[in-house]
């Protein structure tokens, strides 16, 4: 009986202590009566992320946000023109917004405004009710998935380097692949054929295990014996171009950004993925070039790639006029049932720009071209200069003629490593607009005009995530699916010595590795401090 | 009638006089282990020191970061042994303060004690008794040698705590000795060693194993074979279940999570302290064995004169207490010895300069590194504590010297010891302050005192986007949030930080002028420092420095001008030295700016050449007397190339 007693007692104090905290921590009641009866603000509400002015997908997780205006408690009322109103009350400035009911409203509402009344109660009890703040839900959808590489803003000594995959209708991320798989190499440069999962290549580089590209091919995962630098597949998924480059790191002394990347020696190869081979052309791998950032047209019949001129002889120092190389864009015709490549043709010049034309992307439509450009050199995000540009190639297709502009998007801080979604409504990109060295990845509407909407910053359930968040976001792709194959598997594969055997044919931007030695497959020919890049 | 009762009353006066022996003995052994823990308690606070830990500067690989709030506690909850991680790196947090650390470190230790003590006494080895500090040795052992181990001691002190709910909620079936009531007994010991195993598995990680191994011992000391079966099992199938099918952590980690081999503790770096760690535990056991032995001779001893030792209660007692003493004075002298072998002082004096070098504490940095830490950190620091003390060109000669301890830049990638990072910083090149300390993030983690020197390098270059991040960061710390709240609350109200002098003033010496390389010859550095900003004072006296310490005389008098910048009508000693050797050797005149030499420097120089001639100007021969009379100045490194030799 005494037990039984005992029992009860504990019962009826785990009861109190939930009741306190529930009142306590518990949603509290919002505001009540008609909204005339509430102060107002002439000035639409601060709200951190920025989710104001912007066209967002349906299926996007909710845009949790902090109200950054001091009140006692708060009530954000979220609306548009169909469905039930969510409303959230919270003593806290932190706003979550409950997950399936954000997804029904956006769904009832393709293409309408999406509104959020923001009310405050001050410290005398008055509710003051801020300007409404509209977003636009978009009536395409995006892909579900972004793929990123989650890195220290060092990432000198290979600590910590991961991919990582994010559900964007949730807030699940799940580890692709990180370097603790394989003795805390680098990995990077992570590709995908048609914004799909089952075609995936992910550069590796390893102290004890060698240099690689891990072929994932519907869920098997291969080893090849080279390492690949940026990475485009042809839209067949028969081949893929990759850049070989001499990566130098160098450091500032007192600029801005610390760290800055050169190419002293790049070119551009393809991996037949039938014949599982290497091979060039010397269209896209000159002596007397830098060839990198290899992208294809929608058709398959363009690769398109940044060259800018090899003036130097050494290959072990950075040259002086480091700050004056500049990138052109240029496309050459390619023909892949016979192998062939054209002419090269100039797209765009620096010498026209100003400006190094980097990172070409073409939306799967085949429409618009997306790049970036900044003051020198070959690494944008690293370039506070770097800024996003489109041309309109059907514009350009029709009068011969590749106007680009700068897109309105672009902030004071770099802007790169873009990619698109598949419907080509939808681009991701990386930012350091909330801070240098912090990437963070960006999502933005692209309407069909080519008018790419105000971005917003990938959305987080906590919603001061960014505010303290020391990790960099780079290269996100967006991917229709996730990727499947498993973390545990794909560091088997690394760590394994079974590997495609690769014969390159050219070592000249590898100068150092003996003739017959596959390109950076020795062990021990990668260390950490030489050079990384975010 | 009587004659029984005569008895039992007789009997019932053993019972009684037994009870009072054990009740004696348990008040002795609380005593005894209450002294214990005092003197640990005071050793590791007031001996050891242990708030060089928290600054250890990356000595220490494995320091975890803490922060405060959900998201970081969440982090945790996702694998095995996380929570045990998270409770270690909040506890770590307390080595800020020497006497929490101490605390935190005995208490853990108590624990062990307890823990252990309980087992033994469960499984009726009171003989073994004295095993139960064992535990606290071993943990004294990690604090002498200065290692970081706390993560594993933690979840190992939950699986102890958790063995001894285990053995305390199945007592009562232990007195099950047959039939149905011991089945049944016997099922629920197991029922309860699969939910504790469960609960404790997610806590502890493979820290449960220690759990399991434990109670499969106790099981078949009591010789149910069944339930040794069940925890040998247990021990083999819940990592697997619930680590890797469950939690879906590799097979490895599962196993291994929060035990020695997953946490990479730093045996690879101090070999040594594994090899003094068996020796002392073997010692350990050595001196057990010793101790049981004699109480084994004192106990047939006692048992031959029984009778007479019955007739003669107050002298039993006295045996007791004399058996008590002996006991404690042997624990103390095991427990002293151990500390005593096992301690690492050229590594706690590292971690001590290291510490005060980090909270700028620089007479503490000049006491604790004395006038022979020679390795390059240590002088660097010494150096760091002298100009900010104003006695770089006075005193420098007095400890020991190295041209390249002087400016440690990072390049040889060796991100230990962070404070000379700091120099750094301090001197302007803020950007290679930057990229170090970044790396150091990366390597390190988020420590505090990388948040901060971080925040700050952000803050002096306007880079407020950053700063802030890493000042919001380091709000959540916990001892560290107040300096950023701070600035958080100055940035928002003026973002420029005009009034606040420390910003300021490294605004004034950092380098402006960019250069594609960030490692540049420090002579050049110094120089670009100067000519950037002539009234940078430590570039100038960290240049003055490098020309001495290169025995570069000719550079010393020819920047000597650069010394009208800062204003000051006296001009130190090693600088006069300098100019003397100068103006001897070559004989040529040398203007002053308007100073002049203090005449004892002059007297020096004639008595110093005067005891090197006396010898033959033999180097060899004149070292001991010139290192006697003029072992701080620098005449004797000019002519010897060392320093810091007593005077």
């Amino acid at each position: 009986m005494k037990r039984y007693y005992r029992c009860f007692l504990a019962f009826l104090v785990v009861l109190a202590v939930g009741v306190l905290i529930y009142r306590t921590y518990g949603s509290p009641a919002g505001p009540s009566g008609a909204t005339r009866q509430f102060g107002s603000a002439s000035r639409a509400p601060e709200i951190r992320p920025d989710y104001s002015g912007t066209v967002i997908p349906a299926n996007i997780a909710p845009l949790n946000f902090a109200v950054m205006e001091e009140g006692l408690q708060y009530c954000v009322r979220i609306h548009s023109l169909k469905g039930e109103q969510i409303e959230v009350n919270s003593r806290s400035a932190n706003i979550t917004i409950p997950c399936g009911r954000w997804r029904r409203l956006l769904e009832a509402n393709l293409g309408q405004q999406l509104k959020f009344d923001i009310l405050v109660k001050d410290k005398s009890g008055q509710w003051t009710r801020y300007e409404t703040i509209t977003n636009t839900i978009a009536a395409e959808a995006i892909d579900d998935y972004l793929v990123y590489r989650r890195i220290h803003p060092a990432c000198s000594a290979w600590k910590r380097i991961g991919v990582y995959q994010r559900n964007l209708t949730s807030f699940d991320e799940s580890l692709v692949l990180d370097n603790r798989y394989f003795s805390d190499g680098c990995l990077n440069c992570h590709t995908f054929c048609n914004n799909k999962t089952d075609k995936m290549l992910i550069g590796i580089r390893s102290v004890d295990y060698g240099s690689s590209a891990l072929l994932v091919e519907n869920g098997k995962a291969k080893k090849i014996g080279t390492k690949f630098g940026y990475t485009a597949w042809h839209p067949s998924g028969r081949l893929a171009v990759y850049s070989i480059n001499q990566v130098n790191q160098f450091f500032h002394s007192s600029a801005g950004e610390v760290r800055d990347v050169i190419d002293l020696n790049s070119l551009l190869a393809y991996y037949l993925d039938g014949s599982e081979e290497v091979k060039t052309s010397p269209a896209i791998s000159k002596k007397d070039r830098l060839e990198t950032y290899p992208a294809w047209s929608a058709d398959g019949r363009y690769l398109y790639f940044c060259s800018a001129p090899l003036t130097w002889s050494r290959y072990d120092i950075i040259p002086a006029d480091y700050n004056q190389i500049k990138y052109d864009l240029v496309r050459i015709s390619y023909d892949i049932d016979s192998d062939t490549w054209g002419e090269l043709e100039t797209v765009l010049s620096a010498a026209d720009t100003g400006q190094s034309i980097l990172l070409p992307r073409i939306s799967p439509d085949g429409r618009w071209l997306l790049f970036c450009m900044c003051d020198y050199g070959c690494f944008p995000v690293y370039r506070a200069s770097s800024d996003l540009y489109m041309i309109d190639l059907k514009t350009a297709g029709q009068n011969g003629r590749y106007e680009y502009r700068r897109l309105d998007i672009n902030s004071d801080e770099s802007e790169s490593w873009h990619s698109w979604s598949s419907n080509s409504r939808w681009i991701a990109f990386s930012s350091k607009r909330g801070g240098d060295p912090f990437t963070r990845s960006y999502l933005a509407y692209v309407d069909g005009q080519g008018k790419v909407h105000k971005p917003f910053v990938l959305p987080q359930k906590d919603p001061t995530y960014y505010d303290s968040c020391l990790w960099t976001y780079s290269v996100p792709e967006l991917v229709v699916e996730p990727v499947r194959a498993v973390k545990e598997k794909l560091g088997r594969v690394v760590r394994g010595t079974e590997q495609i055997p690769v014969d390159f044919p050219v070592t000249r931007a590898t100068p150092q590795v003996p003739p017959g030695t596959p390109s950076g497959a020795g062990r021990g020919g990668e260390k950490p401090w030489q050079t990384e890049r975010e | 009638m009587a004659g029984s009762h005569g008895k039992s009353s007789k009997g019932g006066a053993v019972a009684q006089e037994t009870a009072g022996a054990n009740l004696n003995r348990d008040r002795g052994a609380a005593i005894g282990t209450s002294i214990f823990f005092l003197a640990f308690y005071l050793c590791t606070w007031l001996y050891l020191d242990l708030q060089v830990i928290y600054y250890s500067a990356g000595m220490l690989t494995r320091f975890p970061v803490f922060f405060r709030g959900w998201p970081f506690f969440r982090e945790f909850t996702s694998y095995p042994g996380g929570l045990g991680g998270y409770v270690a790196a909040f506890l770590a947090q307390l080595f800020h303060y020497s006497w929490l650390a101490a605390g935190v470190v005995t208490a853990q230790a108590l624990l062990l004690c307890l823990c252990t003590g309980y087992f033994l006494k469960t499984l009726g080895l009171r003989r073994l008794y004295f095993l139960r500090f064992a535990g606290a040795i071993v943990l004294l052992v990690f604090c002498s040698q200065y290692m970081y181990h706390f993560a594993m001691t933690t979840t190992v002190c939950i699986a102890l705590v958790f063995l001894c709910l285990y053995l305390k909620l199945t007592a009562s079936s232990d007195e099950q000795v047959s039939g149905p009531a011991r089945r049944r007994a016997e099922v629920r010991a197991g029922a309860l060693f699969l939910v504790l195993s469960v609960i404790l598995y997610y806590v502890a990680g493979g820290a449960f194993l220690l759990f399991a191994a434990l109670c499969a011992v106790r099981a078949a000391r009591r010789r149910r074979w069944g339930m040794a079966t069940l925890c040998v099992l247990g021990g083999a199938l819940i990592p697997y279940v619930e680590g890797v099918l469950i939690f879906g952590v590799c097979p490895e980690k599962a196993f291994t999570e929060s035990l020695p081999g997953s946490c990479k503790m730093d045996f690879g770096v101090h070999r040594g302290a594994g090899v003094i760690g068996g020796c002392v535990v073997l010692f350990i056991v050595a001196a057990g064995l010793g101790l049981y032995r004699l109480k084994l001779a004192g106990g047939k001893a006692a048992r031959g004169k029984k009778t007479a030792r019955r007739k003669q209660s107050k002298s039993h007692g006295g045996a007791v207490e004399l058996r008590w003493i002996v006991d404690s004075a042997m624990l103390f002298a095991v427990v002293g010895m151990v500390a005593l072998l096992s301690y690492n002082g050229p590594r706690g004096r590292l971690l001590k300069i290291h510490c005060y070098a980090c909270r700028r504490m620089w007479p503490e940095v000049l006491k604790a590194a004395g006038h022979d830490s020679s390795g390059y950190f240590a002088i660097n620091a010494v150096n760091q504590a002298l100009y900010h003390t104003g006695r770089l060109g006075d005193e420098m000669f007095a400890y020991p010297q190295h041209p390249d301890a002087l400016l440690l830049s990072g390049q040889d990638q060796v991100l230990l010891h962070w404070h000379k990072f700091d120099t750094q910083l301090d001197l302007g090149l803020v950007n290679m302050a930057q990229k170090n300390f970044t790396e150091c993030m990366e390597v390190y983690g988020e420590h505090p005192l990388i948040l901060k020197r971080l925040a700050l390098i952000n803050m002096v270059k306007r880079n407020i986007g950053a700063a802030k991040i890493y000042l919001r960061a380091l709000s959540k710390t916990l001892f560290e949030a107040d300096w950023a709240r701070y600035y958080l609350v100055a940035l928002d109200t003026d973002p420029e930080l005009s009034t606040d002098r420390r910003i300021g003033q490294l605004r004034s010496v950092a380098l402006k002028k960019d250069h594609s390389t960030i490692f540049v010859p420090a002579e050049l550095a110094y120089l670009t420092l100067l000519e950037e900003n002539s009234k940078n004072r430590m570039a100038f006296e960290y240049l003055m420095t490098l020309y001495m310490l290169g025995k570069q005389v000719d550079k010393v008098t020819g920047s000597f001008k650069r010394i009208s910048e800062f204003g000051d009508k006296e001009f130190p000693r090693h600088y006069q030295e300098a100019i003397c050797i100068y103006a001897y050797s070559t004989g040529k005149p040398v203007y002053l700016e308007g100073r002049t030499l203090d005449p004892r420097v002059r007297k020096e120089i004639e008595e110093f050449s005067g005891i090197f001639n006396s010898f033959g100007k033999n180097k060899q021969a004149a070292v001991g007397p010139l290192a006697r009379e003029f072992g701080g100045t620098y005449f004797f490194y000019h002519l010897f190339g060392f320093s810091g030799v007593e005077k």
